[in-house]
């Protein structure tokens, strides 16, 4: 009768221990589980480039008292990792529109944009009035363009990364890049002697 | 009493010279510790304005009264005019680590032009 006892207790201990919980957190707190590129990395880097950007003196002259253009390429990504660094442009391109300092054209979604407006002039199923005029977006005056890369470096316990994600914004009329940011991150891992 | 001596020591050493805040009154109240712990390590010693066209710009010097390392993190919270938090979301938290008893300066800029007032909030 212990014995069952006890056996009862042990399931009912595991059972207890052993169930999945879920939580929510906070998406801005530091990550800090690995490091590799994570969510913190990505939002400190958008975070400096548009400060930076911002701050610019030729800049804060471009953007007083108009609104300029802006496309913006993709990052290389020159690191031994898969980092998704359109993420990245997507938070600086999200901010800086957020500031109303700058307006953007998106090259990604133009041929759904030209599907769309050949099925509102040519399909006849769109009041003419209604449909938007072709030949009539605005071309964008600068690029943002960069690079994310990375150097490792590992011995049998330490393991420093260290990525360095360079931003540059070009003129597209005359070919000279008016603004440039670097934003450089050290992550050091170490293990302790009788840690896994 | 060598015990006692050495109780004393430690928060005195953790504490280090507790210099007396300067600011001027509107600045006082910039520093927000997120962190009870970090109240009385971290302090905040000057806090400079200025403007980039229509955006305030700051910078704030931080010091660490502690001897030694701490690592902690930080992040401007930005509201406006009728005192709404801009993109409450919008900034992280970036982590830092600062050297015992120095210095440091932290540097934010205003996510739009409607930001008026700012805060610099920090934990452990």
């Amino acid at each position: 009768m212990t014995r069952v006892f006890t056996l009862a207790l042990v399931v009912l201990a595991l059972t207890i221990t052993g169930c999945t919980r879920v939580q929510y957190g906070d998406a801005t707190a530091t990550e800090t589980v690995t490091v590799d590129f994570g969510s913190t990395d990505l939002q400190m880097i958008a975070t400096s480039m548009v400060d930076d950007l911002m701050s610019f003196p030729p800049v804060v002259q471009l953007t007083l008292d108009r609104r300029p253009v802006v496309f913006v390429d993709r990052v290389q990504n020159r690191t031994v990792e898969h980092i998704d660094t359109e993420s990245v442009t997507d938070s600086i391109r999200t901010r800086l529109i957020q500031s109303g300092k700058f307006r953007f054209v998106d090259m990604t979604v133009v041929d759904r944009v030209r599907q769309q407006m050949d099925f509102q002039t040519q399909s006849g199923m769109v009041d003419p009035a209604t449909a938007v005029s072709m030949g009539r977006q605005i071309g964008a005056e600068f690029m943002l363009y960069g690079a994310l890369t990375s150097i490792v470096k590992r011995d049998n316990r330490t393991k420093d990364v260290y990525y360095k994600f360079t931003l540059n914004m070009m003129n597209l009329e005359t070919g000279i890049i008016e603004w440039s940011s670097e934003r450089e991150i050290r992550k050091t891992q170490s293990r302790s002697l009788f840690g896994r | 009493m060598k015990y006692l001596a050495l109780l004393l020591l430690v928060p005195a050493l953790l504490a280090g010279c507790a210099t007396t805040s300067d600011l001027p009154p509107e600045d006082q109240a910039v520093m927000r510790y997120d962190s009870v712990s970090l109240d009385g390590r971290l302090a905040l010693l000057e806090v400079n304005r200025a403007d980039s066209g229509d955006l305030i710009r700051t910078q704030v010097l931080v010091h660490n009264r502690s001897a030694f390392a701490l690592s902690y993190q930080y992040k401007f919270r930005w509201y406006d005019r009728n005192g709404f938090e801009i993109a409450p979301d919008g900034e992280p938290w970036q982590p830092r680590r600062l050297a015992g008893r120095s210095e440091e300066r932290l540097q934010g800029v205003a996510p739009n032009p409607s930001a008026v007032r700012f805060e610099i909030w920090v934990r452990e």
